[in-house]
């Protein structure tokens, strides 16, 4: 510059501190709040990363949340499966005492009634409730029992006792997310956890040219299986067997007709697809009477297989008549597969257990990350944050000494 | 023969000089401190000697000197620097008020807090999980009602501060043109008197310093450029290829309120009633920030709305309520398009001529892995007319999605929860164009014919356009469905568009908000209405939140957040950076003006000094004169 104007270097120092007092507000303002910035633009893409990881973190809390509350829900399952593991362990020593032919008859009765009261034990275990209230073997149902008892009177019985108990729960599995798009079964339906044997349906209709009419479809266990017009019956038992469903199809080579078998113990549920009529007109279910499964088997079918609490019937039916035959034969057979059904689910039920702790611990190591990772995003380096404070400050006190001596002298003062 | 008292009347001369120099001394220190002043010099000329060859010659050698005389009081000024500061003006006024407005705009998004939206939408996501763990609490169905309460009511508020910004420029622009005129009329009074004072030969310097400072601030409003070539005497102001002010006429700006854009000031010339186009200063940025970057900002929270109540309100639909109520919608928009077939009255002519759709799914269930084996071309809308997207035998459904999302449309497509192409219309660029409708689809082949089931027959008569009042006749199925009326029908099904913005609209669906049981928590199977404990349409919901959803060119919730924020940091932080370089520039440029224009104290009191001596020696002559001719008059005895 050439020339000063009187009000330059009044210009100059007011341009100076009005930037250094700007700056110094907004170092202050980082100081108060803690974080490295103020508005959006002071880093546009840091703002833009802490808000995908904040919604993670939110998104991580949930999943922890999910996952111990479940863990919660799987152990009181748990306890209820075990003791019924124990009454069954006990119905077992019965079973093989009993068996031993040296006892009377008044024995076994004595037996049978202590076969008895364990049935009454082990149907109050099926319908016991969880802490919220809800069945815990009901699959999706929310009230009442899920397992319906009727009662009546059995040769050698006093009074009226446990003739039947039917499944009147859904297999409706609950799901759980315990982290992005990946979910865990919530849930054990009662009728897989109680129950003795595979089940077998025998259709008694020839079906060796049976052809699907139109397209349609046909649910085993809650699955959808799609069958288009003119399949066979061959085609059916196919698509049926590469389905995700443990059942197995098969053709009887005598009557020519279907047989489904489940591939684990579990109760069968049957159903045609909305309009479609395919599984009754192979003679297996009836949709007539808008009966549910599991109650809509055909009459003519023949069905084998049963629950739990069939087997423990059967025994304390057969103890109270003093067959020990029976006692040492089927009877001990089936209460040995409800045992085993009953290891199989506590089995998968501490696998699960054990997959939730995995998963929590995961998240427990995983949320103090992301929110490190958002903290250097975001958060102040305070050490950073007063170091340019003070020298800041220091700028400042010099500019404002400069500023005091801007006009030390001037020709006024020394004209007279 | 020089006059006896020629030596008088040169002291004089001499004397009212230098008194005239410490006037001008007097007045650049009295304005030391006024804006836009420039400091005066005064000029001083040797007042012609005698005599002038044309007058009769008196015989002597050499001209006599007659002293001196002021020729003129002239500004010290740089007119080429003027002009690069008026052209420098707009920049500084455009970045200065973008800036200003963006920290509001900012501010607005509330991020990255746990008061935004998004964080609002994080917790109605989890409120939904919590639903499905226990869809037969009544405590679950009123935290999913609370929460999306309290999701409306954040998305309402962001709405109005968004609105609140555009409504608070909209005023600036009507401010910023009334100060625009109004400085023009003072430019072209202040010409009229310079004229006058130019035309008798004098400066008029301070009039001149007015002006150049009104013009330096009617720089900072407008682009404008000044120009006194043709006639130096007529001063003109262009901006953009427009006269505002020529000499004494002033074409001024003129605000009317523009039906096509929200009822916001539009600026045109009062005597041809065009529209006047600002390319920047502050007023441009205004209009801009305005009309593009506010009006951005809402129509993404618009889109994300309405996507958001639609994926919504698709499953729940679907699913079931505690006492098996079905086909109900979580979120209600008002107003939509009221015609059942997206039919609207666009012209207002009375007649239904335009269809207003929103979102169009085909009926088939697409993999995305499989190869197409199909060849064609489709045509989508764009920013600026169709686009032509040619689809080939080898690719995936996946590609073809895949080139539609990236190709810069104003359509998005994906494949829905069960599989089916499903197409959306995103806000539109251009304002003529209304936001969230569908305006062309159309193929040359059989990809969304035969395929996916969208149109009922390829080339352009199968095509589905807007501008055909029952357009939706030519989707694949005949007639094509409102979703929701038809789930298990064959044919595409459609949505129709809203009307205006979503965001200031969106509520909770009434019915819910009386019976919460109404809440759709399970999906049923089989065509049956789900039980109390099924929740599966809740984790559906809840489930959005992490799927690819087309939010317009954002894949999932996620993607449009960390966009948004990162468009608006960017652009302000863009602003701040052009504010902060053209600030330096200014003051660079005004430092140079100060430096050649300013007034400088110590110059000042030493011209001061230097004027005083000169008027001290001429007074010393006059009085020796006076002694000469004292001599002559006393002494000589008269």
């Amino acid at each position: 510059m050439q020339r000063i104007s009187s009000n330059m270097t009044m210009n100059d120092m007011d341009w100076s501190l009005r930037n250094q007092e700007v700056r110094m507000a907004k170092v202050q303002n980082e100081m108060g709040t803690q974080e490295k910035f103020t508005q959006l633009r002071d880093d546009p893409i840091a703002a833009a990363e802490s808000t995908r990881l904040q919604s993670w973190k939110y998104r991580l809390d949930k999943f922890e949340q999910n996952a111990s509350q479940l863990q919660t829900n799987l152990r009181f399952t748990e306890s209820s499966i075990q003791r019924a593991q124990s009454i069954l362990q006990r119905l077992n020593e019965l079973a093989v005492q009993g068996a031993n032919g040296t006892y009377t008859q008044s024995d076994l009765s004595e037996m049978g009634v202590e076969t008895n009261e364990l049935l009454n034990e082990l149907v109050s275990l099926a319908n016991s409730k969880g802490p919220d209230g809800q069945p815990v073997f009901g699959g999706e149902m929310i009230d009442g029992s899920p397992w319906r008892v009727l009662k009546g009177r059995v040769p050698g019985s006093e009074g009226q006792v446990i003739t039947q108990v039917d499944y009147i729960g859904t297999i409706g599995q609950k799901q759980t997310e315990i982290s992005d798009n990946t979910f865990i079964k919530a849930n054990f339906p009662g009728n897989a956890v109680f129950w003795a044997d595979n089940q077998r349906v025998y259709s008694q209709v020839d079906s060796q040219n049976f052809t699907v009419p139109s397209d349609t479809t046909i649910m085993i266990d809650g699955k959808s299986i799609a069958l288009k017009a003119g399949d066979s019956v061959q085609a059916i038992i196919a698509k049926i067997n590469n389905a995700p469903v443990a059942v197995k199809a098969s053709l009887d080579p005598v009557s020519n007709g279907l047989v489904l078998e489940t591939t684990q113990p579990h109760q069968l549920f049957l159903q045609d697809g909305p309009g479609g009529n395919t599984l009754q007109a192979l003679g297996v279910i009836t949709n007539s009477m808008g009966q549910k499964p599991p109650l809509n088997y055909n009459q003519d079918a023949k069905v084998f297989g049963g629950s739990l609490f069939d087997a423990v019937i059967r025994l304390r039916d057969n103890m109270l008549k003093g067959n020990n035959q029976f006692l040492g034969g089927q009877g001990l057979a089936s209460i040995h597969a409800s045992l085993s059904n009953l290891q199989t689910t506590l089995a998968e039920l501490g696998a699960r257990d054990e997959r939730l702790t995995e998963t929590e611990k995961t998240l427990k190591d995983e949320i103090p990350k992301v929110v490190e990772m958002n903290s250097n995003l975001v958060d102040l380096d305070v050490t950073d944050g007063i170091t340019k404070l003070k020298m800041l400050e220091l700028t400042h006190d010099a500019t404002l000494r400069a500023a005091g001596s801007i006009y030390p002298r001037t020709l006024m003062d020394f004209l007279r | 023969m020089s006059s006896t008292f020629s030596g008088i009347e040169l002291g004089k001369r001499a004397l009212i000089a230098n008194t005239e120099a410490m006037q001008t001394v007097g007045h650049n220190l009295a304005n030391v401190n006024t804006e836009g002043y420039s400091r005066q010099r005064v000029e001083f000329n040797e007042m012609d000697p005698l005599d002038d060859p044309a007058l009769n010659r008196t015989e002597r050698p050499g001209q006599v000197g007659q002293g001196v005389v002021v020729a003129e009081v002239v500004r010290v000024r740089d007119e080429l620097l003027d002009k690069q500061i008026v052209s420098q003006s707009g920049s500084e006024g455009y970045w200065k008020t973008r800036s200003q407005y963006l920290s509001f705009l900012e501010k607005a998004q509330n991020e990255p807090t746990d008061v935004s939206v998004r964080h609002r939408l994080d917790m109605f996501w989890s409120s939904w999980q919590d639903l499905s763990q226990h869809p037969e609490q009544m405590a679950m169905r009123k935290a999913v009602l609370e929460r999306g309460q309290g999701l409306v009511d954040s998305i309402h508020q962001q709405y109005k501060s968004l609105k609140h910004i555009a409504v608070m420029i909209n005023d600036d622009v009507q401010g910023t043109v009334t100060q625009v005129n109004d400085y023009l009329k003072q430019i072209a009074k202040l010409n009229v008197q310079i004229e006058k004072v130019q035309a008798q030969g004098d400066h008029p310097n301070d009039l001149l310093d007015r002006r150049d400072l009104l013009v330096g601030k009617l720089a900072e409003l407008v682009p404008i450029t000044t120009v006194n070539k043709r006639d130096p005497r007529e001063f003109q102001i262009h901006m953009g290829g427009i006269h505002l002010v020529q000499g004494k006429i002033v074409s001024p700006l003129e605000t009317v309120g523009d039906p096509t854009n929200e009822g916001y000031w539009k600026i045109i010339r009062p005597d041809t009633k065009e529209t006047v186009n600002i390319p920047g200063g502050k007023l441009g940025a205004l209009i801009e920030l305005r009309d593009k970057d506010t009006r951005g900002q809402i129509q993404r929270l618009d889109e994300m709305t309405a996507n958001f109540a639609d994926l919504v309100n698709e499953v729940h639909r679907e699913g079931y309520g505690l006492a098996g109520t079905t086909g109900q919608d979580f979120f209600v928009q008002q107003p939509m398009v009221l015609n059942r077939d997206g039919s609207y009255d666009r012209k207002g002519t009375g007649v239904f001529d335009s269809t207003y759709i929103f979102r169009i799914n085909g009926d088939h269930k697409l993999n995305p892995q499989a190869l197409i084996g199909l060849a064609g071309q489709l045509t989508l809308p764009g920013p600026n007319g169709l686009v032509k997207i040619a689809y080939h035998p080898a690719d995936t459904v996946q590609d073809v999605i895949n080139r539609i999302n990236d190709s810069g449309l104003e359509i998005s497509a994906r494949l829905d929860r069960d599989g089916q192409l499903s197409f959306k219309a995103v806000p539109s660029a251009n304002p003529e164009n209304p936001d969230f409708v569908i305006r062309h689809i159309e193929d040359s082949g059989q990809f969304l014919v035969g395929y996916a089931g969208v149109l009922a027959a390829s080339g352009p008569q199968g095509a589905f356009d807007w501008n055909n009042p029952q357009a939706v006749s030519v989707l694949a199925g005949g007639t094509g469905v409102p979703t929701g009326t038809n789930p298990t029908g064959k044919g595409a099904t459609f949505a129709v568009a809203p009307l205006t913005h979503p965001a200031a609209w969106i509520s909770i669906n009434k019915s819910l908000v009386a019976d919460p049981g109404k809440i759709a928590a399970g999906l049923g199977s089989n065509g049956q209405s789900a039980g109390g404990g099924d929740g599966s349409a809740a984790l559906a919901i809840a489930q959005i939140r992490n799927t690819v959803v087309m939010i317009g060119q954002a894949r999932t919730f996620g993607d449009y957040f960390e966009e948004t924020v990162a468009d608006i940091g960017l652009k302000g932080q863009t602003a701040q950076i052009s504010m902060e370089t053209q600030q330096d520039i200014m003051k660079n440029l005004r430092d140079t003006r100060d430096s050649i224009s300013g007034v400088n104290i110590d110059e000042e009191m030493s011209n001061l000094l230097k004027f005083q001596h000169g008027y001290q020696a001429s007074a010393r002559f006059i009085s020796t004169w006076n002694d000469m001719l004292d001599t002559i008059i006393r002494h000589m005895g008269v």
